[in-house]
């Protein structure tokens, strides 16, 4: 284990831990008001009409939702083990946990990756690319701009999050976290909660409320 | 040059790189000053284009839509590039963490970030102007901006989020520094009054830009995907696009002033050598317009089709903001009075900001009347009135705080008598250019008209005169702060016997600002 | 507030069969599922479930029960200022005259 010197603006490695904490907290709310902009507009045309946003519903499975919303779960669950091993000096299972972690964030995305090619194919595009022949309501396709705006926003949350558990586990691979130092995992933890959070609420909202 | 100074930020590492890759908030703040003096130059020529197109009625060199494309830019360019960085970006930078007794900000590389954020979202804005432009006035109204504005647009809206991800690291980064690093002794009370108006600044900047973030880019993927959300042709509501669009823009013109005001409390208290009068008092006004500023947008849209009881409600909220803005305005009333009046260059600058915020201040009551407001909305009162406000409250502001710490920031002392010349152009011609809009506004000239009747043409011709008076003051001021870090004479630690953390450190400060731990013990303005 | 606190790892277990036991009961009550259809109650259930997890993963997974208080005092405040949001444009559309359908 190395020591890791503290940058030369905190008092020690605790203040600087504390600082770097409320940084991302900061930052996490800059990206629940984002969402959470989404919702408000969401909330707005789903009062305004009804029978549009019932008809889209009907084209999502939410069984194929249940499954991602578990898979989230999980993957917050065993991020949260990656920070508590390495709060406890064992890398080996704060590696492995980091990893299972990565690989639940990639089965969720194949799990998108359905759901968004069925679409695709039934012609259910976004807004003015939108095709498909059947639709009742006249405006569907604001539906599914909506659909995709905050799933793909969502998504691209998750392969960024993905991204940065890349680097914190190649980083905890190498052994440079241990119980004093640990800041970028819990950092990234506390981004990748957030996504599974901001699920927590897209999962009703699309799929269960209709 | 800077021998004489011993070794400081400025000379402890040399060349272009070493400024590139700085990670000192010190010279951040310098590089942050010279990308913002080149926007509002950018700018100022856009205003002057305008004003000289308006000198007389009728066509002049300009055709409707270039008109419309120099009136946006310019616009644009003053609010996302010079006013919502600039006391933040460059004072803030320079001051925060000398003022609390820090040794840099939280966060010094995602700083450095934030700067080069601006800069790659102010180059995205500005290739705009190589492509058709833009012309939808710098607030982005759909459904225009959704349908058949210039296409330009998309370069412009797509800058502004940008550099709106870097006020959002700005405030972040100043939030932390303010709760993690202040030095021993320093509570929450005994912080100097430009770091509230930072912190209360930096609240906006986290809470209030994210909504305008995704508001942007929901823009931009109605003119690229055509997603229906402001497009009434696809069902969607442009009045709400005005909501998202003020929910920040409001509390933006808050995020402006604030930090001036903070400058302002610095300057009043300094030059009258006496105790600020009633700290706790401008304390809790800082943070209160911070948040009745969240409260009010709706003030924006009487006329745009959002419900009367709406509209009501907006009014009444607004005036509540007159309250703590005039608690604060009589503070600094009351501290001058009675102090050792020292009529120096930035005192004069904050005697002009109380001079003309006041006049911004209460024309803003006139608009924030629903009544009186069917009659001034959209017309020149309405531009005289926030030109009062942000340019009275945050340009002012910037040159009370640029030439009070200006000996701070170089080590050197500017001219005194060329910087009042250039005080006395700015103020002079910034009344005589926007106070005759006032009249024109009342007398129902429409804004953003590229042609007047013949009956506006006087008052017309009077604020152009003025605008090229306001320019030249601007010019002055510049050089004059130029001559004095080139050629000043030295200034020493402390040139105005002021009491704060930033004056008991060398001028200019060294890399890490203080050479010994800082303690306080007490208030920050001891004159006693 | 405690910097480094280490939740146990039976905690994170509980909470996690928390969280898939609403999830169950979540997809249990709705309407495409089991048909139950209670109106804009479906709407409330879903969203009190939802939340009810949102704070097991904040308090917890997030370890907000162990944060200081600035962070989970702005993390809060966010939340607020949606809730301001919603509440004056929800204001502005019901109190609108005649809410014009585009279409």
């Amino acid at each position: 284990m190395t020591m890791r010197k503290h940058a030369h603006h905190f008092k020690d490695g605790d203040h600087e831990f504390s600082a770097s904490k409320m940084g991302v907290w900061l930052f996490l709310c800059t990206e629940i008001v984002m969402f959470g902009v989404l919702f408000v507009a969401y909330f707005l045309y789903h009062n305004q009409y009804p029978e549009t946003f019932a008809e889209g519903a009907k084209f999502l499975d939410w069984r194929l939702g249940a499954l991602n919303t578990v898979v989230l779960l999980f993957s917050s669950f065993t991020m949260a083990l990656g920070i508590h091993f390495c709060q406890k000096n064992d890398s080996k299972k704060a590696v492995l946990n980091l990893a299972l972690t990565l690989i639940l964030g990639a089965v969720f995305m194949i799990v998108k990756y359905y759901e968004y090619s069925h679409k695709f194919h039934l012609g259910l595009y976004p807004g003015k690319f939108f095709s498909y022949e059947a639709a009742e309501s006249v405006n569907l396709a604001m539906y599914f701009s909506f659909y995709f705006l905050m799933t793909g926003l969502h998504g691209l949350h998750i392969l960024i999050g993905m991204g940065v558990i890349t680097w914190v586990l190649i980083r905890a691979r190498r052994g440079e976290f241990n119980s004093k130092y640990y800041t970028p995992v819990e950092g990234v933890g506390l981004f990748w909660h957030v996504i599974d959070l901001i699920w927590i609420y897209l999962f009703p909202l699309l799929y269960l409320v209709g | 040059m800077s021998d004489l100074l011993g070794k400081n930020y400025i000379n402890c590492e040399k060349g272009l790189w070493s400024w590139l890759t700085t990670l000192d908030h010190k010279r951040i703040g310098i590089m942050y000053l010279i990308a913002i003096v080149f926007f509002a130059f950018l700018g100022a020529v856009f205003s002057l284009i305008l004003r000289y197109e308006l000198f007389s009625a009728g066509k002049d060199f300009l055709t409707a839509l270039q008109y419309n494309k120099v009136m946006t830019y310019h616009g644009a360019i003053m609010t996302f590039m010079v006013l919502v960085p600039g006391i933040p970006a460059v004072l803030g930078n320079i001051l925060l963490p000398l003022q609390i007794g820090a040794k840099d900000v939280a966060f010094p590389r995602l700083n450095l970030l934030s700067w080069y954020l601006l800069i790659l979202g102010a180059a995205i804005a500005i290739i705009s102007l190589f492509t058709t432009g833009v012309d939808t006035g710098w607030t982005f109204y759909a459904p225009y901006s959704t349908g058949s504005a210039q296409s330009g647009t998309i370069f412009v809206v797509l800058g502004a989020f940008v550099m709106g991800l870097a006020s959002i690291l700005t405030g972040l980064n100043f939030i932390a520094t303010i709760h993690q690093l202040r030095a021993k002794g320093m509570t929450f009370m005994r912080m100097p009054l430009f770091v509230w108006g930072l912190y209360a600044t930096s609240i906006i900047q986290i809470v209030a830009t994210p909504v305008v973030g995704i508001t942007l880019l929901l823009l931009v993927a109605e003119r690229v995907l055509g997603v229906g959300v402001f497009d009434p042709k696809l069902g969607g509501d442009p009045i709400l696009f005005q909501h998202f669009f003020w929910f920040y823009s409001h509390p933006v013109v808050y995020l402006m002033v604030l930090p001036g005001m903070g400058v302002i409390s610095e300057v009043v208290t300094a030059f009258s050598k006496k105790v600020i009068f009633g700290y706790k008092a401008i304390v809790y006004a800082s943070v209160a317009i911070a948040g009745v500023g969240f409260l009010v947008w709706g003030h924006h849209m009487f006329v745009s089709g959002q419900s009367d009881w709406a509209g009501v409600l907006f009014s009444f909220i607004t005036m509540f903001v007159g309250i703590p803005t005039a608690v604060k305005i009589f503070n600094w009333m009351t501290t001058l009075y009675k102090g050792s009046i020292e009529f120096r260059t930035p005192l004069l600058f904050a005697l002009g900001f109380l001079f003309v915020f006041a006049i911004g201040g209460l024309t803003g009551l006139f608009l924030a009347t629903l009544s009186t407001d069917m009659h001034f909305h959209d017309t020149y009162f309405v531009v005289a009135h926030f030109h009062y406000t942000m340019v009275g409250g945050a340009v002012m502001a910037v040159f009370a705080g640029l030439f009070y710490w200006w000996p701070k920031i170089c080590g050197r002392m500017y001219n005194e008598l060329q910087g009042q010349i250039g005080f006395a152009f700015v103020f002079i011609g910034f009344n005589v250019t926007f106070f005759p809009q006032f009249i024109l506004g009342a007398m129902g000239m429409p804004r953003r008209y590229f042609d007047y009747l013949p009956e506006f043409e006087h008052l017309h011709a009077v604020s152009t005169v003025g605008s090229t008076i306001v320019n030249t003051g601007m010019v002055i001021l510049f050089v004059v702060l130029y001559r004095a870090w080139k050629y000043g004479e030295i200034a020493g630690d402390n040139p105005w016997n002021a009491t704060t953390l930033e004056w008991q450190t060398t001028s200019p400060p060294p890399h890490e600002n203080f050479t010994k731990e800082m303690k306080v013990t007490g208030g920050p303005y001891d004159y006693a | 507030m405690d910097l480094h606190h280490i939740t146990p790892i039976k905690t994170y277990i509980k909470v996690l069969a928390l969280l898939l036991f609403l999830t169950f009961i979540t997809v249990i009550v709705a309407k495409p599922v089991s048909g139950f259809d209670l109106g804009h109650l479906n709407t409330f259930v879903a969203f009190a479930i939802a939340t009810v997890k949102a704070v097991a993963v904040g308090l917890i997974f997030m370890g907000l029960k162990h944060e200081n208080k600035v962070s989970r005092n702005y993390f809060i405040s966010a939340i607020l200022v949606l809730l301001v949001l919603f509440s004056f444009l929800a204001f502005d559309i019901a109190t609108r005259e005649v809410l014009v359908n585009p279409l």
